[in-house]
């Protein structure tokens, strides 16, 4: 069960990673397992724990990398463009009420919200983009299906937070 | 080409690849006891080390073949090149000159007995 836990968890690697280095991982984890298994009276968690997170921080240290050289900046900002573009036009009706409503009652502008309120929408997107790609392409949504319903959990929460700042941002105007 | 200092991850990776071939779990046992315990790297340190040492060429797989004193899984190997070797006695050199320099301002002693 850990290692099936521990080989979902490699698949978060950038690709080029998880092909190259994949395997040989997956044997690491096993022999310090074993190790740990062999030597340790006091409980597995602790060090399994331990190899979860750091295995955990070298893939968000791999995406860092990946985000620093050039091609993927670009692909990142190529992405982010279309979403953006979107979120605004769905925000932009409430930015307009809300600044007459402001200026009727001389209040400031609440950026923090607004910017929340568009950044769901981003989100929700880009968490979107690669089902709607592989179901385009044709391939198999459901190949990996841990990820899948992380996404989908992750999509119905924002949907589930954006209509209720929306709901509740009615019901102050 | 690796520049200078190595990262510690990497010093160590090259330092245990220096006296042979070594799979993953082989070079973290190295590390851990050629630093006697206090280096202790997880999968994910040395394997994105590793990865980019293979892109520097300081390091290259050899043929995957099985570990005679463990199961009979097949493990990639990796070994040291010489463009490692010259970053690692580069590095070593960086080190010797540090201590030197330590030595001159009596930082350190010059006759040093390790307390493990």
């Amino acid at each position: 069960m850990v290692r099936i836990l521990y080989n979902k968890l490699l698949g978060f690697y950038p690709q080029e990673c998880r092909e190259q280095l994949g395997e040989s991982m997956e044997q690491t984890f096993s022999d310090l397992y074993n190790e740990q298994r062999r030597q340790t009276d006091r409980g597995l968690f602790g060090p399994v724990l331990w190899m979860f997170i750091e295995t955990a921080i070298g893939i968000i240290k791999e995406y860092i990398l990946l985000i620093g050289q050039g091609d993927a900046m670009k692909n990142i900002l190529t992405n982010f463009r279309s979403p953006a573009i979107i979120s605004l036009v769905l925000v932009l009706p409430f930015i307009i009420l809300e600044l007459v409503n402001r200026r009727t009652f001389n209040e400031g502008f609440p950026i923090p919200l607004f910017g929340f309120l568009w950044l769901l929408p981003i989100l929700f997107i880009l968490t979107m983009m690669p089902i709607v790609r592989n179901i385009r392409t044709g391939n198999s949504i459901i190949a990996n299906p841990i990820i899948l319903l992380f996404r989908v959990v992750f999509l119905a929460f924002i949907a589930w937070m954006w209509v209720s700042l929306v709901i509740d941002q009615c019901l102050v105007f | 080409m690796a520049t200078l200092p190595l990262t510690p991850a990497v010093f160590h990776i090259l330092l245990a690849l220096s006296s042979g071939e070594r799979h993953g779990y082989g070079i973290m046992k190295q590390v851990e006891a050629d630093s006697q315990g206090k280096v202790t790297m997880g999968p994910g340190t040395l394997y994105g080390s590793l990865k980019r040492m293979l892109d520097t060429g300081l390091v290259k797989e050899s043929d995957k073949r099985v570990d005679p004193e463990m199961d009979d899984e097949r493990r990639i190997y990796y070994q040291i090149t010489s463009v490692g070797a010259n970053a690692l006695v580069a590095e070593l050199e960086r080190y010797k000159r540090i201590v030197s320099l330590a030595q001159e301002r009596k930082l350190y002693p010059k006759n040093f007995a390790y307390d493990a």
